[in-house]
């Protein structure tokens, strides 16, 4: 589930990527004019998209990577925990 | 942000990209902007619109599933109903086996409490701790013939 939900976050950042692009890459826009309405609404949601979907990505890969971090300390100290009651038996 | 920022940002990016697809469903109609052959920009922000539509609203889906199955772990949410069922089975499971049978529970406890008792002296006189291990499993035995009807074992 995780995976699905972070290569989601992933797909949404490729397509503001390919709003960016696609004006040029589909040559709906003229070289050398000046950017016509279709070209304009496509950058900007596509650079919004592109920002937010890569901020989004990080933070929830870093959300996971704090969460490991969380787990692995109260694993360490459950082990501790035991160890120590061992010691004392 | 704490442990649920991770799922929010995922929920919050997911709802962007909806609204960002709905936008571009509209645009072509909303600035009159039809389109002239295939590599039109309305046809590519439909196409465009209705792909990331589909992929936002999985994401959406899957963040939200992600974050109410963490709640659970952390019991935040009580457990689901299909859970709760599949839990009281497994109680029902360990609990309802039946009582176990008096004899073999006394003749575990002999086996487990005969290596505490100090060896004899000698074998010709009865040893004392043998008796009084004797004497505690029927004691033992007839507590539970008294009590095994009320009481699960």
């Amino acid at each position: 589930m995780n995976r699905i939900a972070l290569g989601g976050l992933a797909v949404i950042f490729g397509t503001g990527a390919w709003l960016v692009a696609a004006p040029f890459v589909l040559r709906y826009q003229p070289a050398g004019t000046p950017w016509t309405t279709a070209t304009r609404t496509d950058v900007t949601v596509g650079a919004i998209l592109a920002a937010a979907g890569f901020a989004g990505f990080l933070a929830a890969l870093a959300g996971r990577v704090r969460e490991l971090y969380a787990e692995a300390d109260q694993g360490t100290s459950e082990a501790r925990r035991i160890e120590s009651l061992v010691h004392d038996l | 942000m704490g442990c649920s920022g991770r799922y929010l940002s995922g929920l919050g990016v997911a709802t962007l990209g909806l609204c960002a697809a709905g936008w571009l469903a509209l645009t072509p109609y909303a600035s009159g902007d039809r389109g002239r052959g295939p590599h039109a920009a309305a046809v590519t922000d439909l196409a465009t619109g209705g792909g990331l539509a589909v992929v936002s609203l999985i994401t959406l889906v899957s963040w939200a599933l992600a974050w109410r199955r963490k709640l659970r772990t952390d019991a935040a949410l009580p457990p689901s109903r299909r859970q709760a069922r599949r839990e009281a089975r497994e109680r029902r499971g360990t609990d309802g086996g039946g009582a176990p049978d008096p004899d073999r529970v006394l003749s575990e406890l002999r086996t487990l409490l005969a290596p505490l008792l100090p060896e004899p002296p000698d074998a010709q006189d009865e040893p004392e701790g043998i008796a009084a291990l004797e004497s505690m499993l029927a004691g033992a035995g007839l507590l539970m013939t008294g009590g095994g009807e009320e009481e699960a074992w």
